[in-house]
This record gives structure tokens, C-alpha cells and sequence, in this order.
């Protein structure tokens, strides 16, 4: 199955509105077809996991895209609420960082992360993301 | 055992005709006289030596048999002769001991007492060492002279505690007269807080041990409070028992006051350094961010719009893309310098120089190629530095050489040599050169002598070089001349391993 005709759910937790734009422009580029929910605070994605333990009905989403330093809350804690989630704690999740901080980097290994994007300068490399992604998605179906 | 009454039986010797009753000595006698510590003489009517002992043969530098017919003052050098010849007459005559010096031959005198008289053998003379007596009045006073002028205080007391003497230096620390402390117990200058560990000191001096660089306070006549350092060491009497404890006591008050100054002044420097470190590091990062922006949007500007804005439009995207790729490679580099200030652990190990140079060429390949770069070497030693400090050196300074070239295709000659107790490399180019008044200028953060349009770069790369080269425990310097080439030194500790 190509999954570039399947709709997959995608969360974004970010607070930037413009680096939002440019994951929405990566994901155009890469011809992701997805339902994109964004989350600009710590405490809204803290809420948002534990909604998903709370109701079966709910969807488990394919992919967290997870920007280390939200409001509130930072990335490290999300990802270890994540991790303990009973229903979604396997969820894929790519690390958005824009400081590559080796303090970031080392909190993602502990965390077990599937990836470690570090945000470019460049608009070309920021586009790569879309890549990735597909390739995440792609994985975690095949599995 | 030599025998020196045997001497003059052999009669050859036409200098010496010598008959004598000293033949006569009985063996006891002789064997006396051949242990005898004393330098003896027996010299005949003439003054010339008929006999000498062992002693007096180890008192003129010469064999017994040397001495046999030689008259005594012959021995001292020409301008003294006449006046140890008075002395040897005198003391026979006046029946009386005489002191006389004679020279060691190593600028040190002795000084003998001679004692002569007459007898059936001739004259018999001898001659005392009595050099320690003549010299112990001069010692102490100079021993007294270096106490009294001593600006430590000199203290000494017995095994009571009580004070036996004062120098000058006590008096000036302390404030007491040596006439109102000498006699009254050594707590007399401790503070209250102090004076249990008198009788600690005591005892120790009493088992022999001394007591060395010991701080403590101590008080002065007007009450003031002094911290000193104390050194104390028993006191023996002749027969080397001990008798009391001599200690020098030096004020280090101020001493104590200024290294807490400094002390102080370091711990606020430290902080204060890093406060800088720590807020150029995050504004590096956090500066960042907003210039992502402007770099991406930029790019997306151009992608959605270019060609679309009319030419001014696209020149104005340009500039902001641009503009926004230079700010980032400032940024890195300023993180770079950040980085090469900080690295604070000391290299574990040897590192092959050649083996970096590699390394540091590969990443250089692409700059190489397009220049048509040659570049040669020596043979490179293994030194200690960290890998990645030397290479980001040899990359920025052969970058340099590269960018900074000539119309002729750059020639880059790197080299070591050890001269004393470091390794002094070299990275020599036919480059433009530099003007020898920015000798020192270039190595600052942000300097460039050119502009980007000239010669593209952030002005950090000889800073970041510097910075690795301090932290490396080296230096850095270069020599050149406009349109001569440069040459950059840079030395590296060799320690042995």
C-alpha cells in the first residue's frame, strides 16, 4: 500500500506559527496526506495524552512532531508522559530542535525518540522533513 | 706506621748533617709523638727541623721527610716570613705561647698557638689549632647581627614557656621591649583563643620534633590581633639536651589579607566569566531562532514570489537571504570561540600532528582543488592536544592561506620543529600577506583586514585559533609583510612521556 493515499493523523506540538507554516509547506512538498493537529502548549499535549488513554474512541495518532520547548511544559516531560501511555505510548516521535543543544540531543536518546530533526537555515533542508515523515509513517504501517 | 725519628739516620743529605738526641727517643715515646694531634717540631740550634711529627707534616703540606733540614717560617709565604720568624724566636725567649695564622691555601686562615722551649734536643715547638676560638666571638656576633636585623621576630625560651631572649624584629611586630618580656611566659602574646596550644608546641619541643610554617594568631602589646607563622625548633645545650625552643614568628597578616583579596577578586572574575559565557552561548542560540526565520522565509519568498516582484524584489529577497546566511555563519563561529574557551579538561593522551593534518586537508579538499593549492610538510611529532583543537587549527590557518592567496596558485609549507621545551609549528603561505601594523589585530574577535565582497569570512577564525592555542597551554603569532607571504607560528608544551 502506498501510504501517500492513506490519511494519517500527525500531531504537532509547537508554538511558533511560522515554523508550523514550514512544517505544513514539508509535508505539501513531500505529498503527505494527513490530518494535521497542532498543540502550542506543554500543558495542552499533557492533556492531549491523557484524552487518548481516556477514550478508546479516539484515534492513536501516527506521529508526534514535538518541539522540545513549549510553553509551560518542555519536551522532556511530554515525552516521558508519552512514553507511559498505556493505549499510545509506542507512538512515533520526531524531536524538532532548533538549538542542537547536546543536552537536547542526550534527553532524546534516554527518551528513545525515533528522530532527531535539528530545524535548518536553509528552506531546501527544512524540506527534508517532509521526507522523513514519510518515511516514519510508512514504517510504523509496515510493522 | 711511618716512622719519622728514623728519617735523619740516612745522613746523605748534605743539607741536613743531622746527629741528634731525638735518635735517642724511645719507641713509647715515639709512638706518642707519631699520634700525637698536635703539630711538634724539634729544629736544632740553626732552626732547622731535626724531627716532625705526623700532625705538624699534615699542619705544612709536606711529607716528614720534605720538612727534615727546613727551617719553620720557610713554609709561609715570603712577606710573612720575617714576622712568623719573630714570633717562633719569641716564643723561646720569653718562654710564652704566641698565636700566629697561617693560610690554608684556600683563602681560609687558621689560627695557630705556638709554644716553644728548649731542651737537650734542641728547641721543641708546637702548634695548637686554635682557630674555633679565635672564630667563636666572631661567629655570634655575626649570628647576633643577623638576628638583630632579622624582620621576622627571633624568639627563645625555655621549656617553662618563658621568654630567655627578643630581637629588634619582636619588638616591632609585637610592641614589647625586650627588657619588659624577657622573663614572663610566651602566653603573654597569645590571644585567649591561642594559648592552649602553647603547651602543645612545648611539648613536641620537648620530644625534639619542630614545628614548621604553623599559622596562628597572636596578640600584640596594644592588643591588636596578628595572624603569624610560626616556626619552632628545640634548643640544645652542649651535651644536647634540650633546653628550650628558638621560633621565628613573621606577620603574614597583610599577607592573609591581600590573598583573600585576591581570592576573592578571583571568585568574582570566575563568576563573572561565566555569566559572559553563559549569556553569549544562549544569545548565539537564541538569536538563532528569529534569524531562522528570516533565512526561510526568505527562501520561501523567493520560491513562491521569485521572479514575480519585478527585479527589485528579487535583489531584496537576495540581500535578506544573504544578509541572514551571514549572521548564521557569525553565530557558529561565535559558538565555535565560545567553545574554545571553555574546554576545560586537559588531553588525555599523545596525538599524531601528520595524522590530523590529514584530516584537516580532506575537510580542506574542495578549497584545495579549486585553488590549485600545493602544499608540503615535515615530518610532524606526536604531541599532547586535543585532536579536535589541532585540526580546527591547521584548518583555519590553511584555510587562510588558501583564501588570502595571491594571483599565483597558493604553495603552503607546514612544519615543526622542538626548540627547548616546546614545539614550534609553522604554516608558511606565498599569500597577499598581512601589514605588519594588524599583526596583533587579527587575532581579535570579529577583525578583518578586507571586505566580504574581497574575501568572504567572519573575522573569528584567528580568535577561535588563539583561544585553542591558550587553552592548549601555547602561543600564536604570525610574521609577515604586505605581498611577502605570511607565516603563522604557533607552539604546543612538549612534555616528555
Amino acid at each position: 500500500m502506498d501510504s501517500s493515499y492513506t490519511i494519517s493523523h500527525i500531531v504537532l506540538a509547537e508554538d511558533n506559527p511560522a515554523d508550523v507554516g514550514l512544517v505544513r509547506e514539508a509535508l505539501r512538498e513531500h505529498n503527505v496526506h494527513c490530518e494535521l493537529r497542532v498543540i502550542s502548549d506543554g500543558e495542552e499535549a499533557l492533556a492531549f495524552i491523557d484524552s487518548l488513554d481516556m477514550d478508546a474512541n479516539l484515534p492513536c495518532p501516527d506521529l508526534l512532531l514535538l518541539d522540545l520547548y513549549l510553553p509551560k511544559r518542555d519536551g522532556g516531560e511530554i515525552l516521558t508522559h508519552l512514553r507511559a501511555s498505556e493505549r499510545c505510548g509506542r507512538m512515533p516521535v520526531i524531536v524538532l530542535s532548533s538549538s542542537g543543544w547536546q543536552r537536547d540531543q542526550q534527553m532524546v536518546e534516554k527518551n528513545d525518540a525515533i528522530h532527531y530533526f535539528l530545524k535548518p537555515i536553509s528552506l531546501e533542508q527544512f524540506m527534508d522533513l517532509g521526507r522523513i515523515v514519510k518515511e516514519v509513517i510508512s514504517h510504523g504501517q509496515s510493522c | 706506621m711511618g716512622n719519622p725519628a728514623k728519617q735523619p739516620t740516612s745522613g746523605s743529605d748534605p743539607a741536613a748533617p743531622l746527629e741528634s738526641p731525638a735518635l735517642l727517643l724511645a719507641p713509647a715515646l715515639r709512638g706518642l709523638l707519631a699520634n700525637f694531634t698536635e703539630a711538634l717540631i724539634v729544629v736544632n740550634a740553626d732552626w732547622r727541623i731535626i724531627y716532625s711529627n705526623p700532625a705538624a707534616a699534615t699542619l705544612y703540606r709536606q711529607t716528614s721527610d720534605c720538612l727534615m733540614g727546613t727551617i719553620p717560617w720557610e713554609h709561609w709565604p715570603a712577606a710573612a716570613r720575617d714576622e712568623i720568624q719573630r714570633q717562633h724566636r719569641r716564643a723561646v725567649k720569653d718562654r710564652t705561647p704566641v698565636e700566629l695564622q697561617k693560610s690554608l691555601g684556600d683563602g681560609f686562615k687558621e689560627w695557630l698557638e705556638l709554644r716553644a722551649f728548649c731542651c737537650d734536643a734542641g728547641i721543641v715547638a708546637y702548634y695548637r689549632d686554635i682557630t674555633v676560638q679565635k672564630k667563636v666571638p666572631e661567629i655570634h656576633n655575626r649570628l647576633a647581627a643577623i638576628v638583630e636585623s632579622s624582620d621576622d621576630a627571633i624568639i627563645s625560651k625555655d621549656l617553662d614557656g618563658i621568654i630567655q631572649s627578643w630581637n629588634r624584629g619582636a619588638e616591632r611586630i609585637f610592641g614589647y621591649k625586650a627588657n619588659e618580656i624577657i622573663g614572663k611566659h610566651i602566653s603573654t602574646i597569645a590571644p585567649p583563643e591561642s594559648v592552649d596550644e602553647i603547651s602543645g608546641i612545648l611539648r613536641r619541643i620537648a620530644r625534639g620534633e619542630r614545628v614548621e610554617h604553623y599559622e596562628t594568631k597572636r596578640k600584640t602589646k596594644d592588643g591588636k590581633i596578628l595572624t603569624v607563622s610560626l616556626t619552632v625548633s628545640p634548643v640544645r645545650d652542649a651535651s644536647g639536651t634540650i633546653v628550650g625552643a628558638s621560633k621565628v614568628a613573621r606577620d603574614i597578616t597583610e599577607r592573609k589579607v591581600q590573598e583573600e583579596a585576591l581570592r576573592a577578586a578571583n571568585a568574582a572574575l570566575t563568576r563573572s566569566n561565566a555569566d559572559l559565557q553563559q549569556f553569549a552561548y544562549s544569545a548565539s542560540h537564541d538569536l538563532q531562532e528569529p534569524l531562522r526565520m528570516v533565512s526561510t522565509y526568505g527562501d520561501l519568498l523567493k520560491k513562491r514570489f521569485g521572479g514575480k516582484l519585478g527585479p527589485s524584489g528579487d535583489e531584496y529577497i537576495g540581500y535578506t537571504i544573504q544578509g541572514a546566511l551571514r549572521m548564521e555563519r557569525l553565530l557558529k563561529d561565535l559558538r565555535g570561540y565560545m567553545q574554545a574557551t571553555t574546554m576545560g579538561e586537559a588531553p588525555a593522551g599523545e596525538i599524531d600532528a601528520g595524522g590530523v593534518l590529514d584530516k584537516a586537508l580532506a575537510n580542506l579538499e574542495a578549497a584545495i582543488v579549486e585553488s590549485g593549492a600545493s602544499i608540503t610538510r615535515t615530518a610532524l611529532p606526536r604531541i599532547r592536544i586535543h585532536e579536535f583543537q589541532l585540526q580546527q587549527l591547521f584548518q583555519n590557518l590553511i584555510g587562510n592561506s588558501i583564501r588570502y592567496r595571491s594571483q599565483e596558485p597558493p604553495r603552503i609549507h607546514i612544519s615543526a620543529e622542538l626548540r627547548g621545551q616546546e614545539w614550534l609549528f609553522s604554516v608558511q603561505d606565498n599569500g597577499i600577506g598581512i601589514d605588519t601594523q594588524y599583526k596583533e589585530h587579527i587575532f581579535g574577535i570579529f577583525q578583518r583586514l578586507h571586505g566580504a565582497a574581497e574575501y568572504p569570512g567572519t573575522g573569528m577564525g584567528l580568535a577561535i585559533c588563539q583561544r585553542l592555542i591558550e587553552r592548549a597551554g601555547g602561543r600564536i603569532w604570525v610574521d609577515s609583510e604586505l605581498g611577502q607571504g605570511s607565516t603563522f607560528f604557533f607552539t604546543v608544551p612538549y612534555r616528555e612521556s
